[in-house]
């Protein structure tokens, strides 16, 4: 396998910013869940509010930990860092990855709806969405990679 | 991995002129080395305007440095 370019392991860093930026994001959440004794209403509040914050802890997050990897690779390999604007390739590939996204979004997000018709637990149906939103963001990330790889 | 008939002599075309890099034909034509890469590689097929902005670092024309072989393809 030949050596990675910065803009192949870009796609590379950002799902561990993803796994990690969810994996505690989760772990907090599930501690904040353990201390509180929540009626029904209460826990579609809870939850709810656990999905909308996730958007923006994990734009952060990600914002974060995406500057703090691509330094510590400038550090080990010497490579210049580049920050270049998406050309047509790279809006291609993005568009691409995004479609897929949306794709898995969109099963998860009926396998959700589904359960509610069930009458599935409320905490498992929320966790179905938050899953499938950590499993389109890996789906995601792995498209472009794949894409940046094998082309489009 | 989607089936890509445009192939290229950029890269002959590079060293014959003074060996120009990968980095120096991405910024001449705007885009990211990564972008000439793929081209190269015949992975990825570029955009007329690109293809255009290309064959004119070169001084050459369309037709000398990309190529359609399609394959099975039939008049």
């Amino acid at each position: 396998m030949e050596k990675l370019s910065l803009a192949e392991k870009r796609p590379l860093f950002s799902l561990l910013t993803t796994i990690i930026s969810f994996v505690a994001y989760y772990w907090y959440v599930s501690e904040l869940y353990a201390e509180k004794i929540l009626d029904l209403q209460g826990q579609i509040e809870f939850w709810s509010a656990v999905i909308l914050l996730l958007i923006p802890v994990f734009v952060v997050s990600k914002i974060i930990l995406m500057i703090i990897l691509t330094i510590i690779n400038a550090i080990i390999t010497g490579e210049e860092t580049r920050f270049d604007k998406l050309d047509e390739f790279g809006k291609l590939i993005d568009i691409k990855a995004t479609r897929n996204f949306y794709h898995v979004f969109i099963f998860g997000f009926l396998i959700f709806l589904n359960s509610l018709v069930f009458s599935f637990n409320v905490f498992i149906s929320f966790n179905i969405i938050l899953f499938t939103i950590l499993v389109s963001a890996i789906i995601a990330d792995l498209s472009e990679f794949y894409y940046m790889r094998s082309g489009v | 991995m989607s089936k890509n008939y445009i192939s290229s002599n950029i890269r002959t075309l590079r060293f014959h002129k003074d060996e120009m890099t990968q980095q120096q034909l991405a910024e001449a034509v705007d885009v990211t080395r990564q972008t000439i890469v793929a081209i190269e590689k015949g992975k990825y097929s570029p955009s007329l305007e690109l293809a255009f902005k290309i064959a004119r670092v070169f001084d050459k024309k369309l037709d000398d440095v990309f190529a359609y072989e399609p394959v099975g393809d039939k008049k």
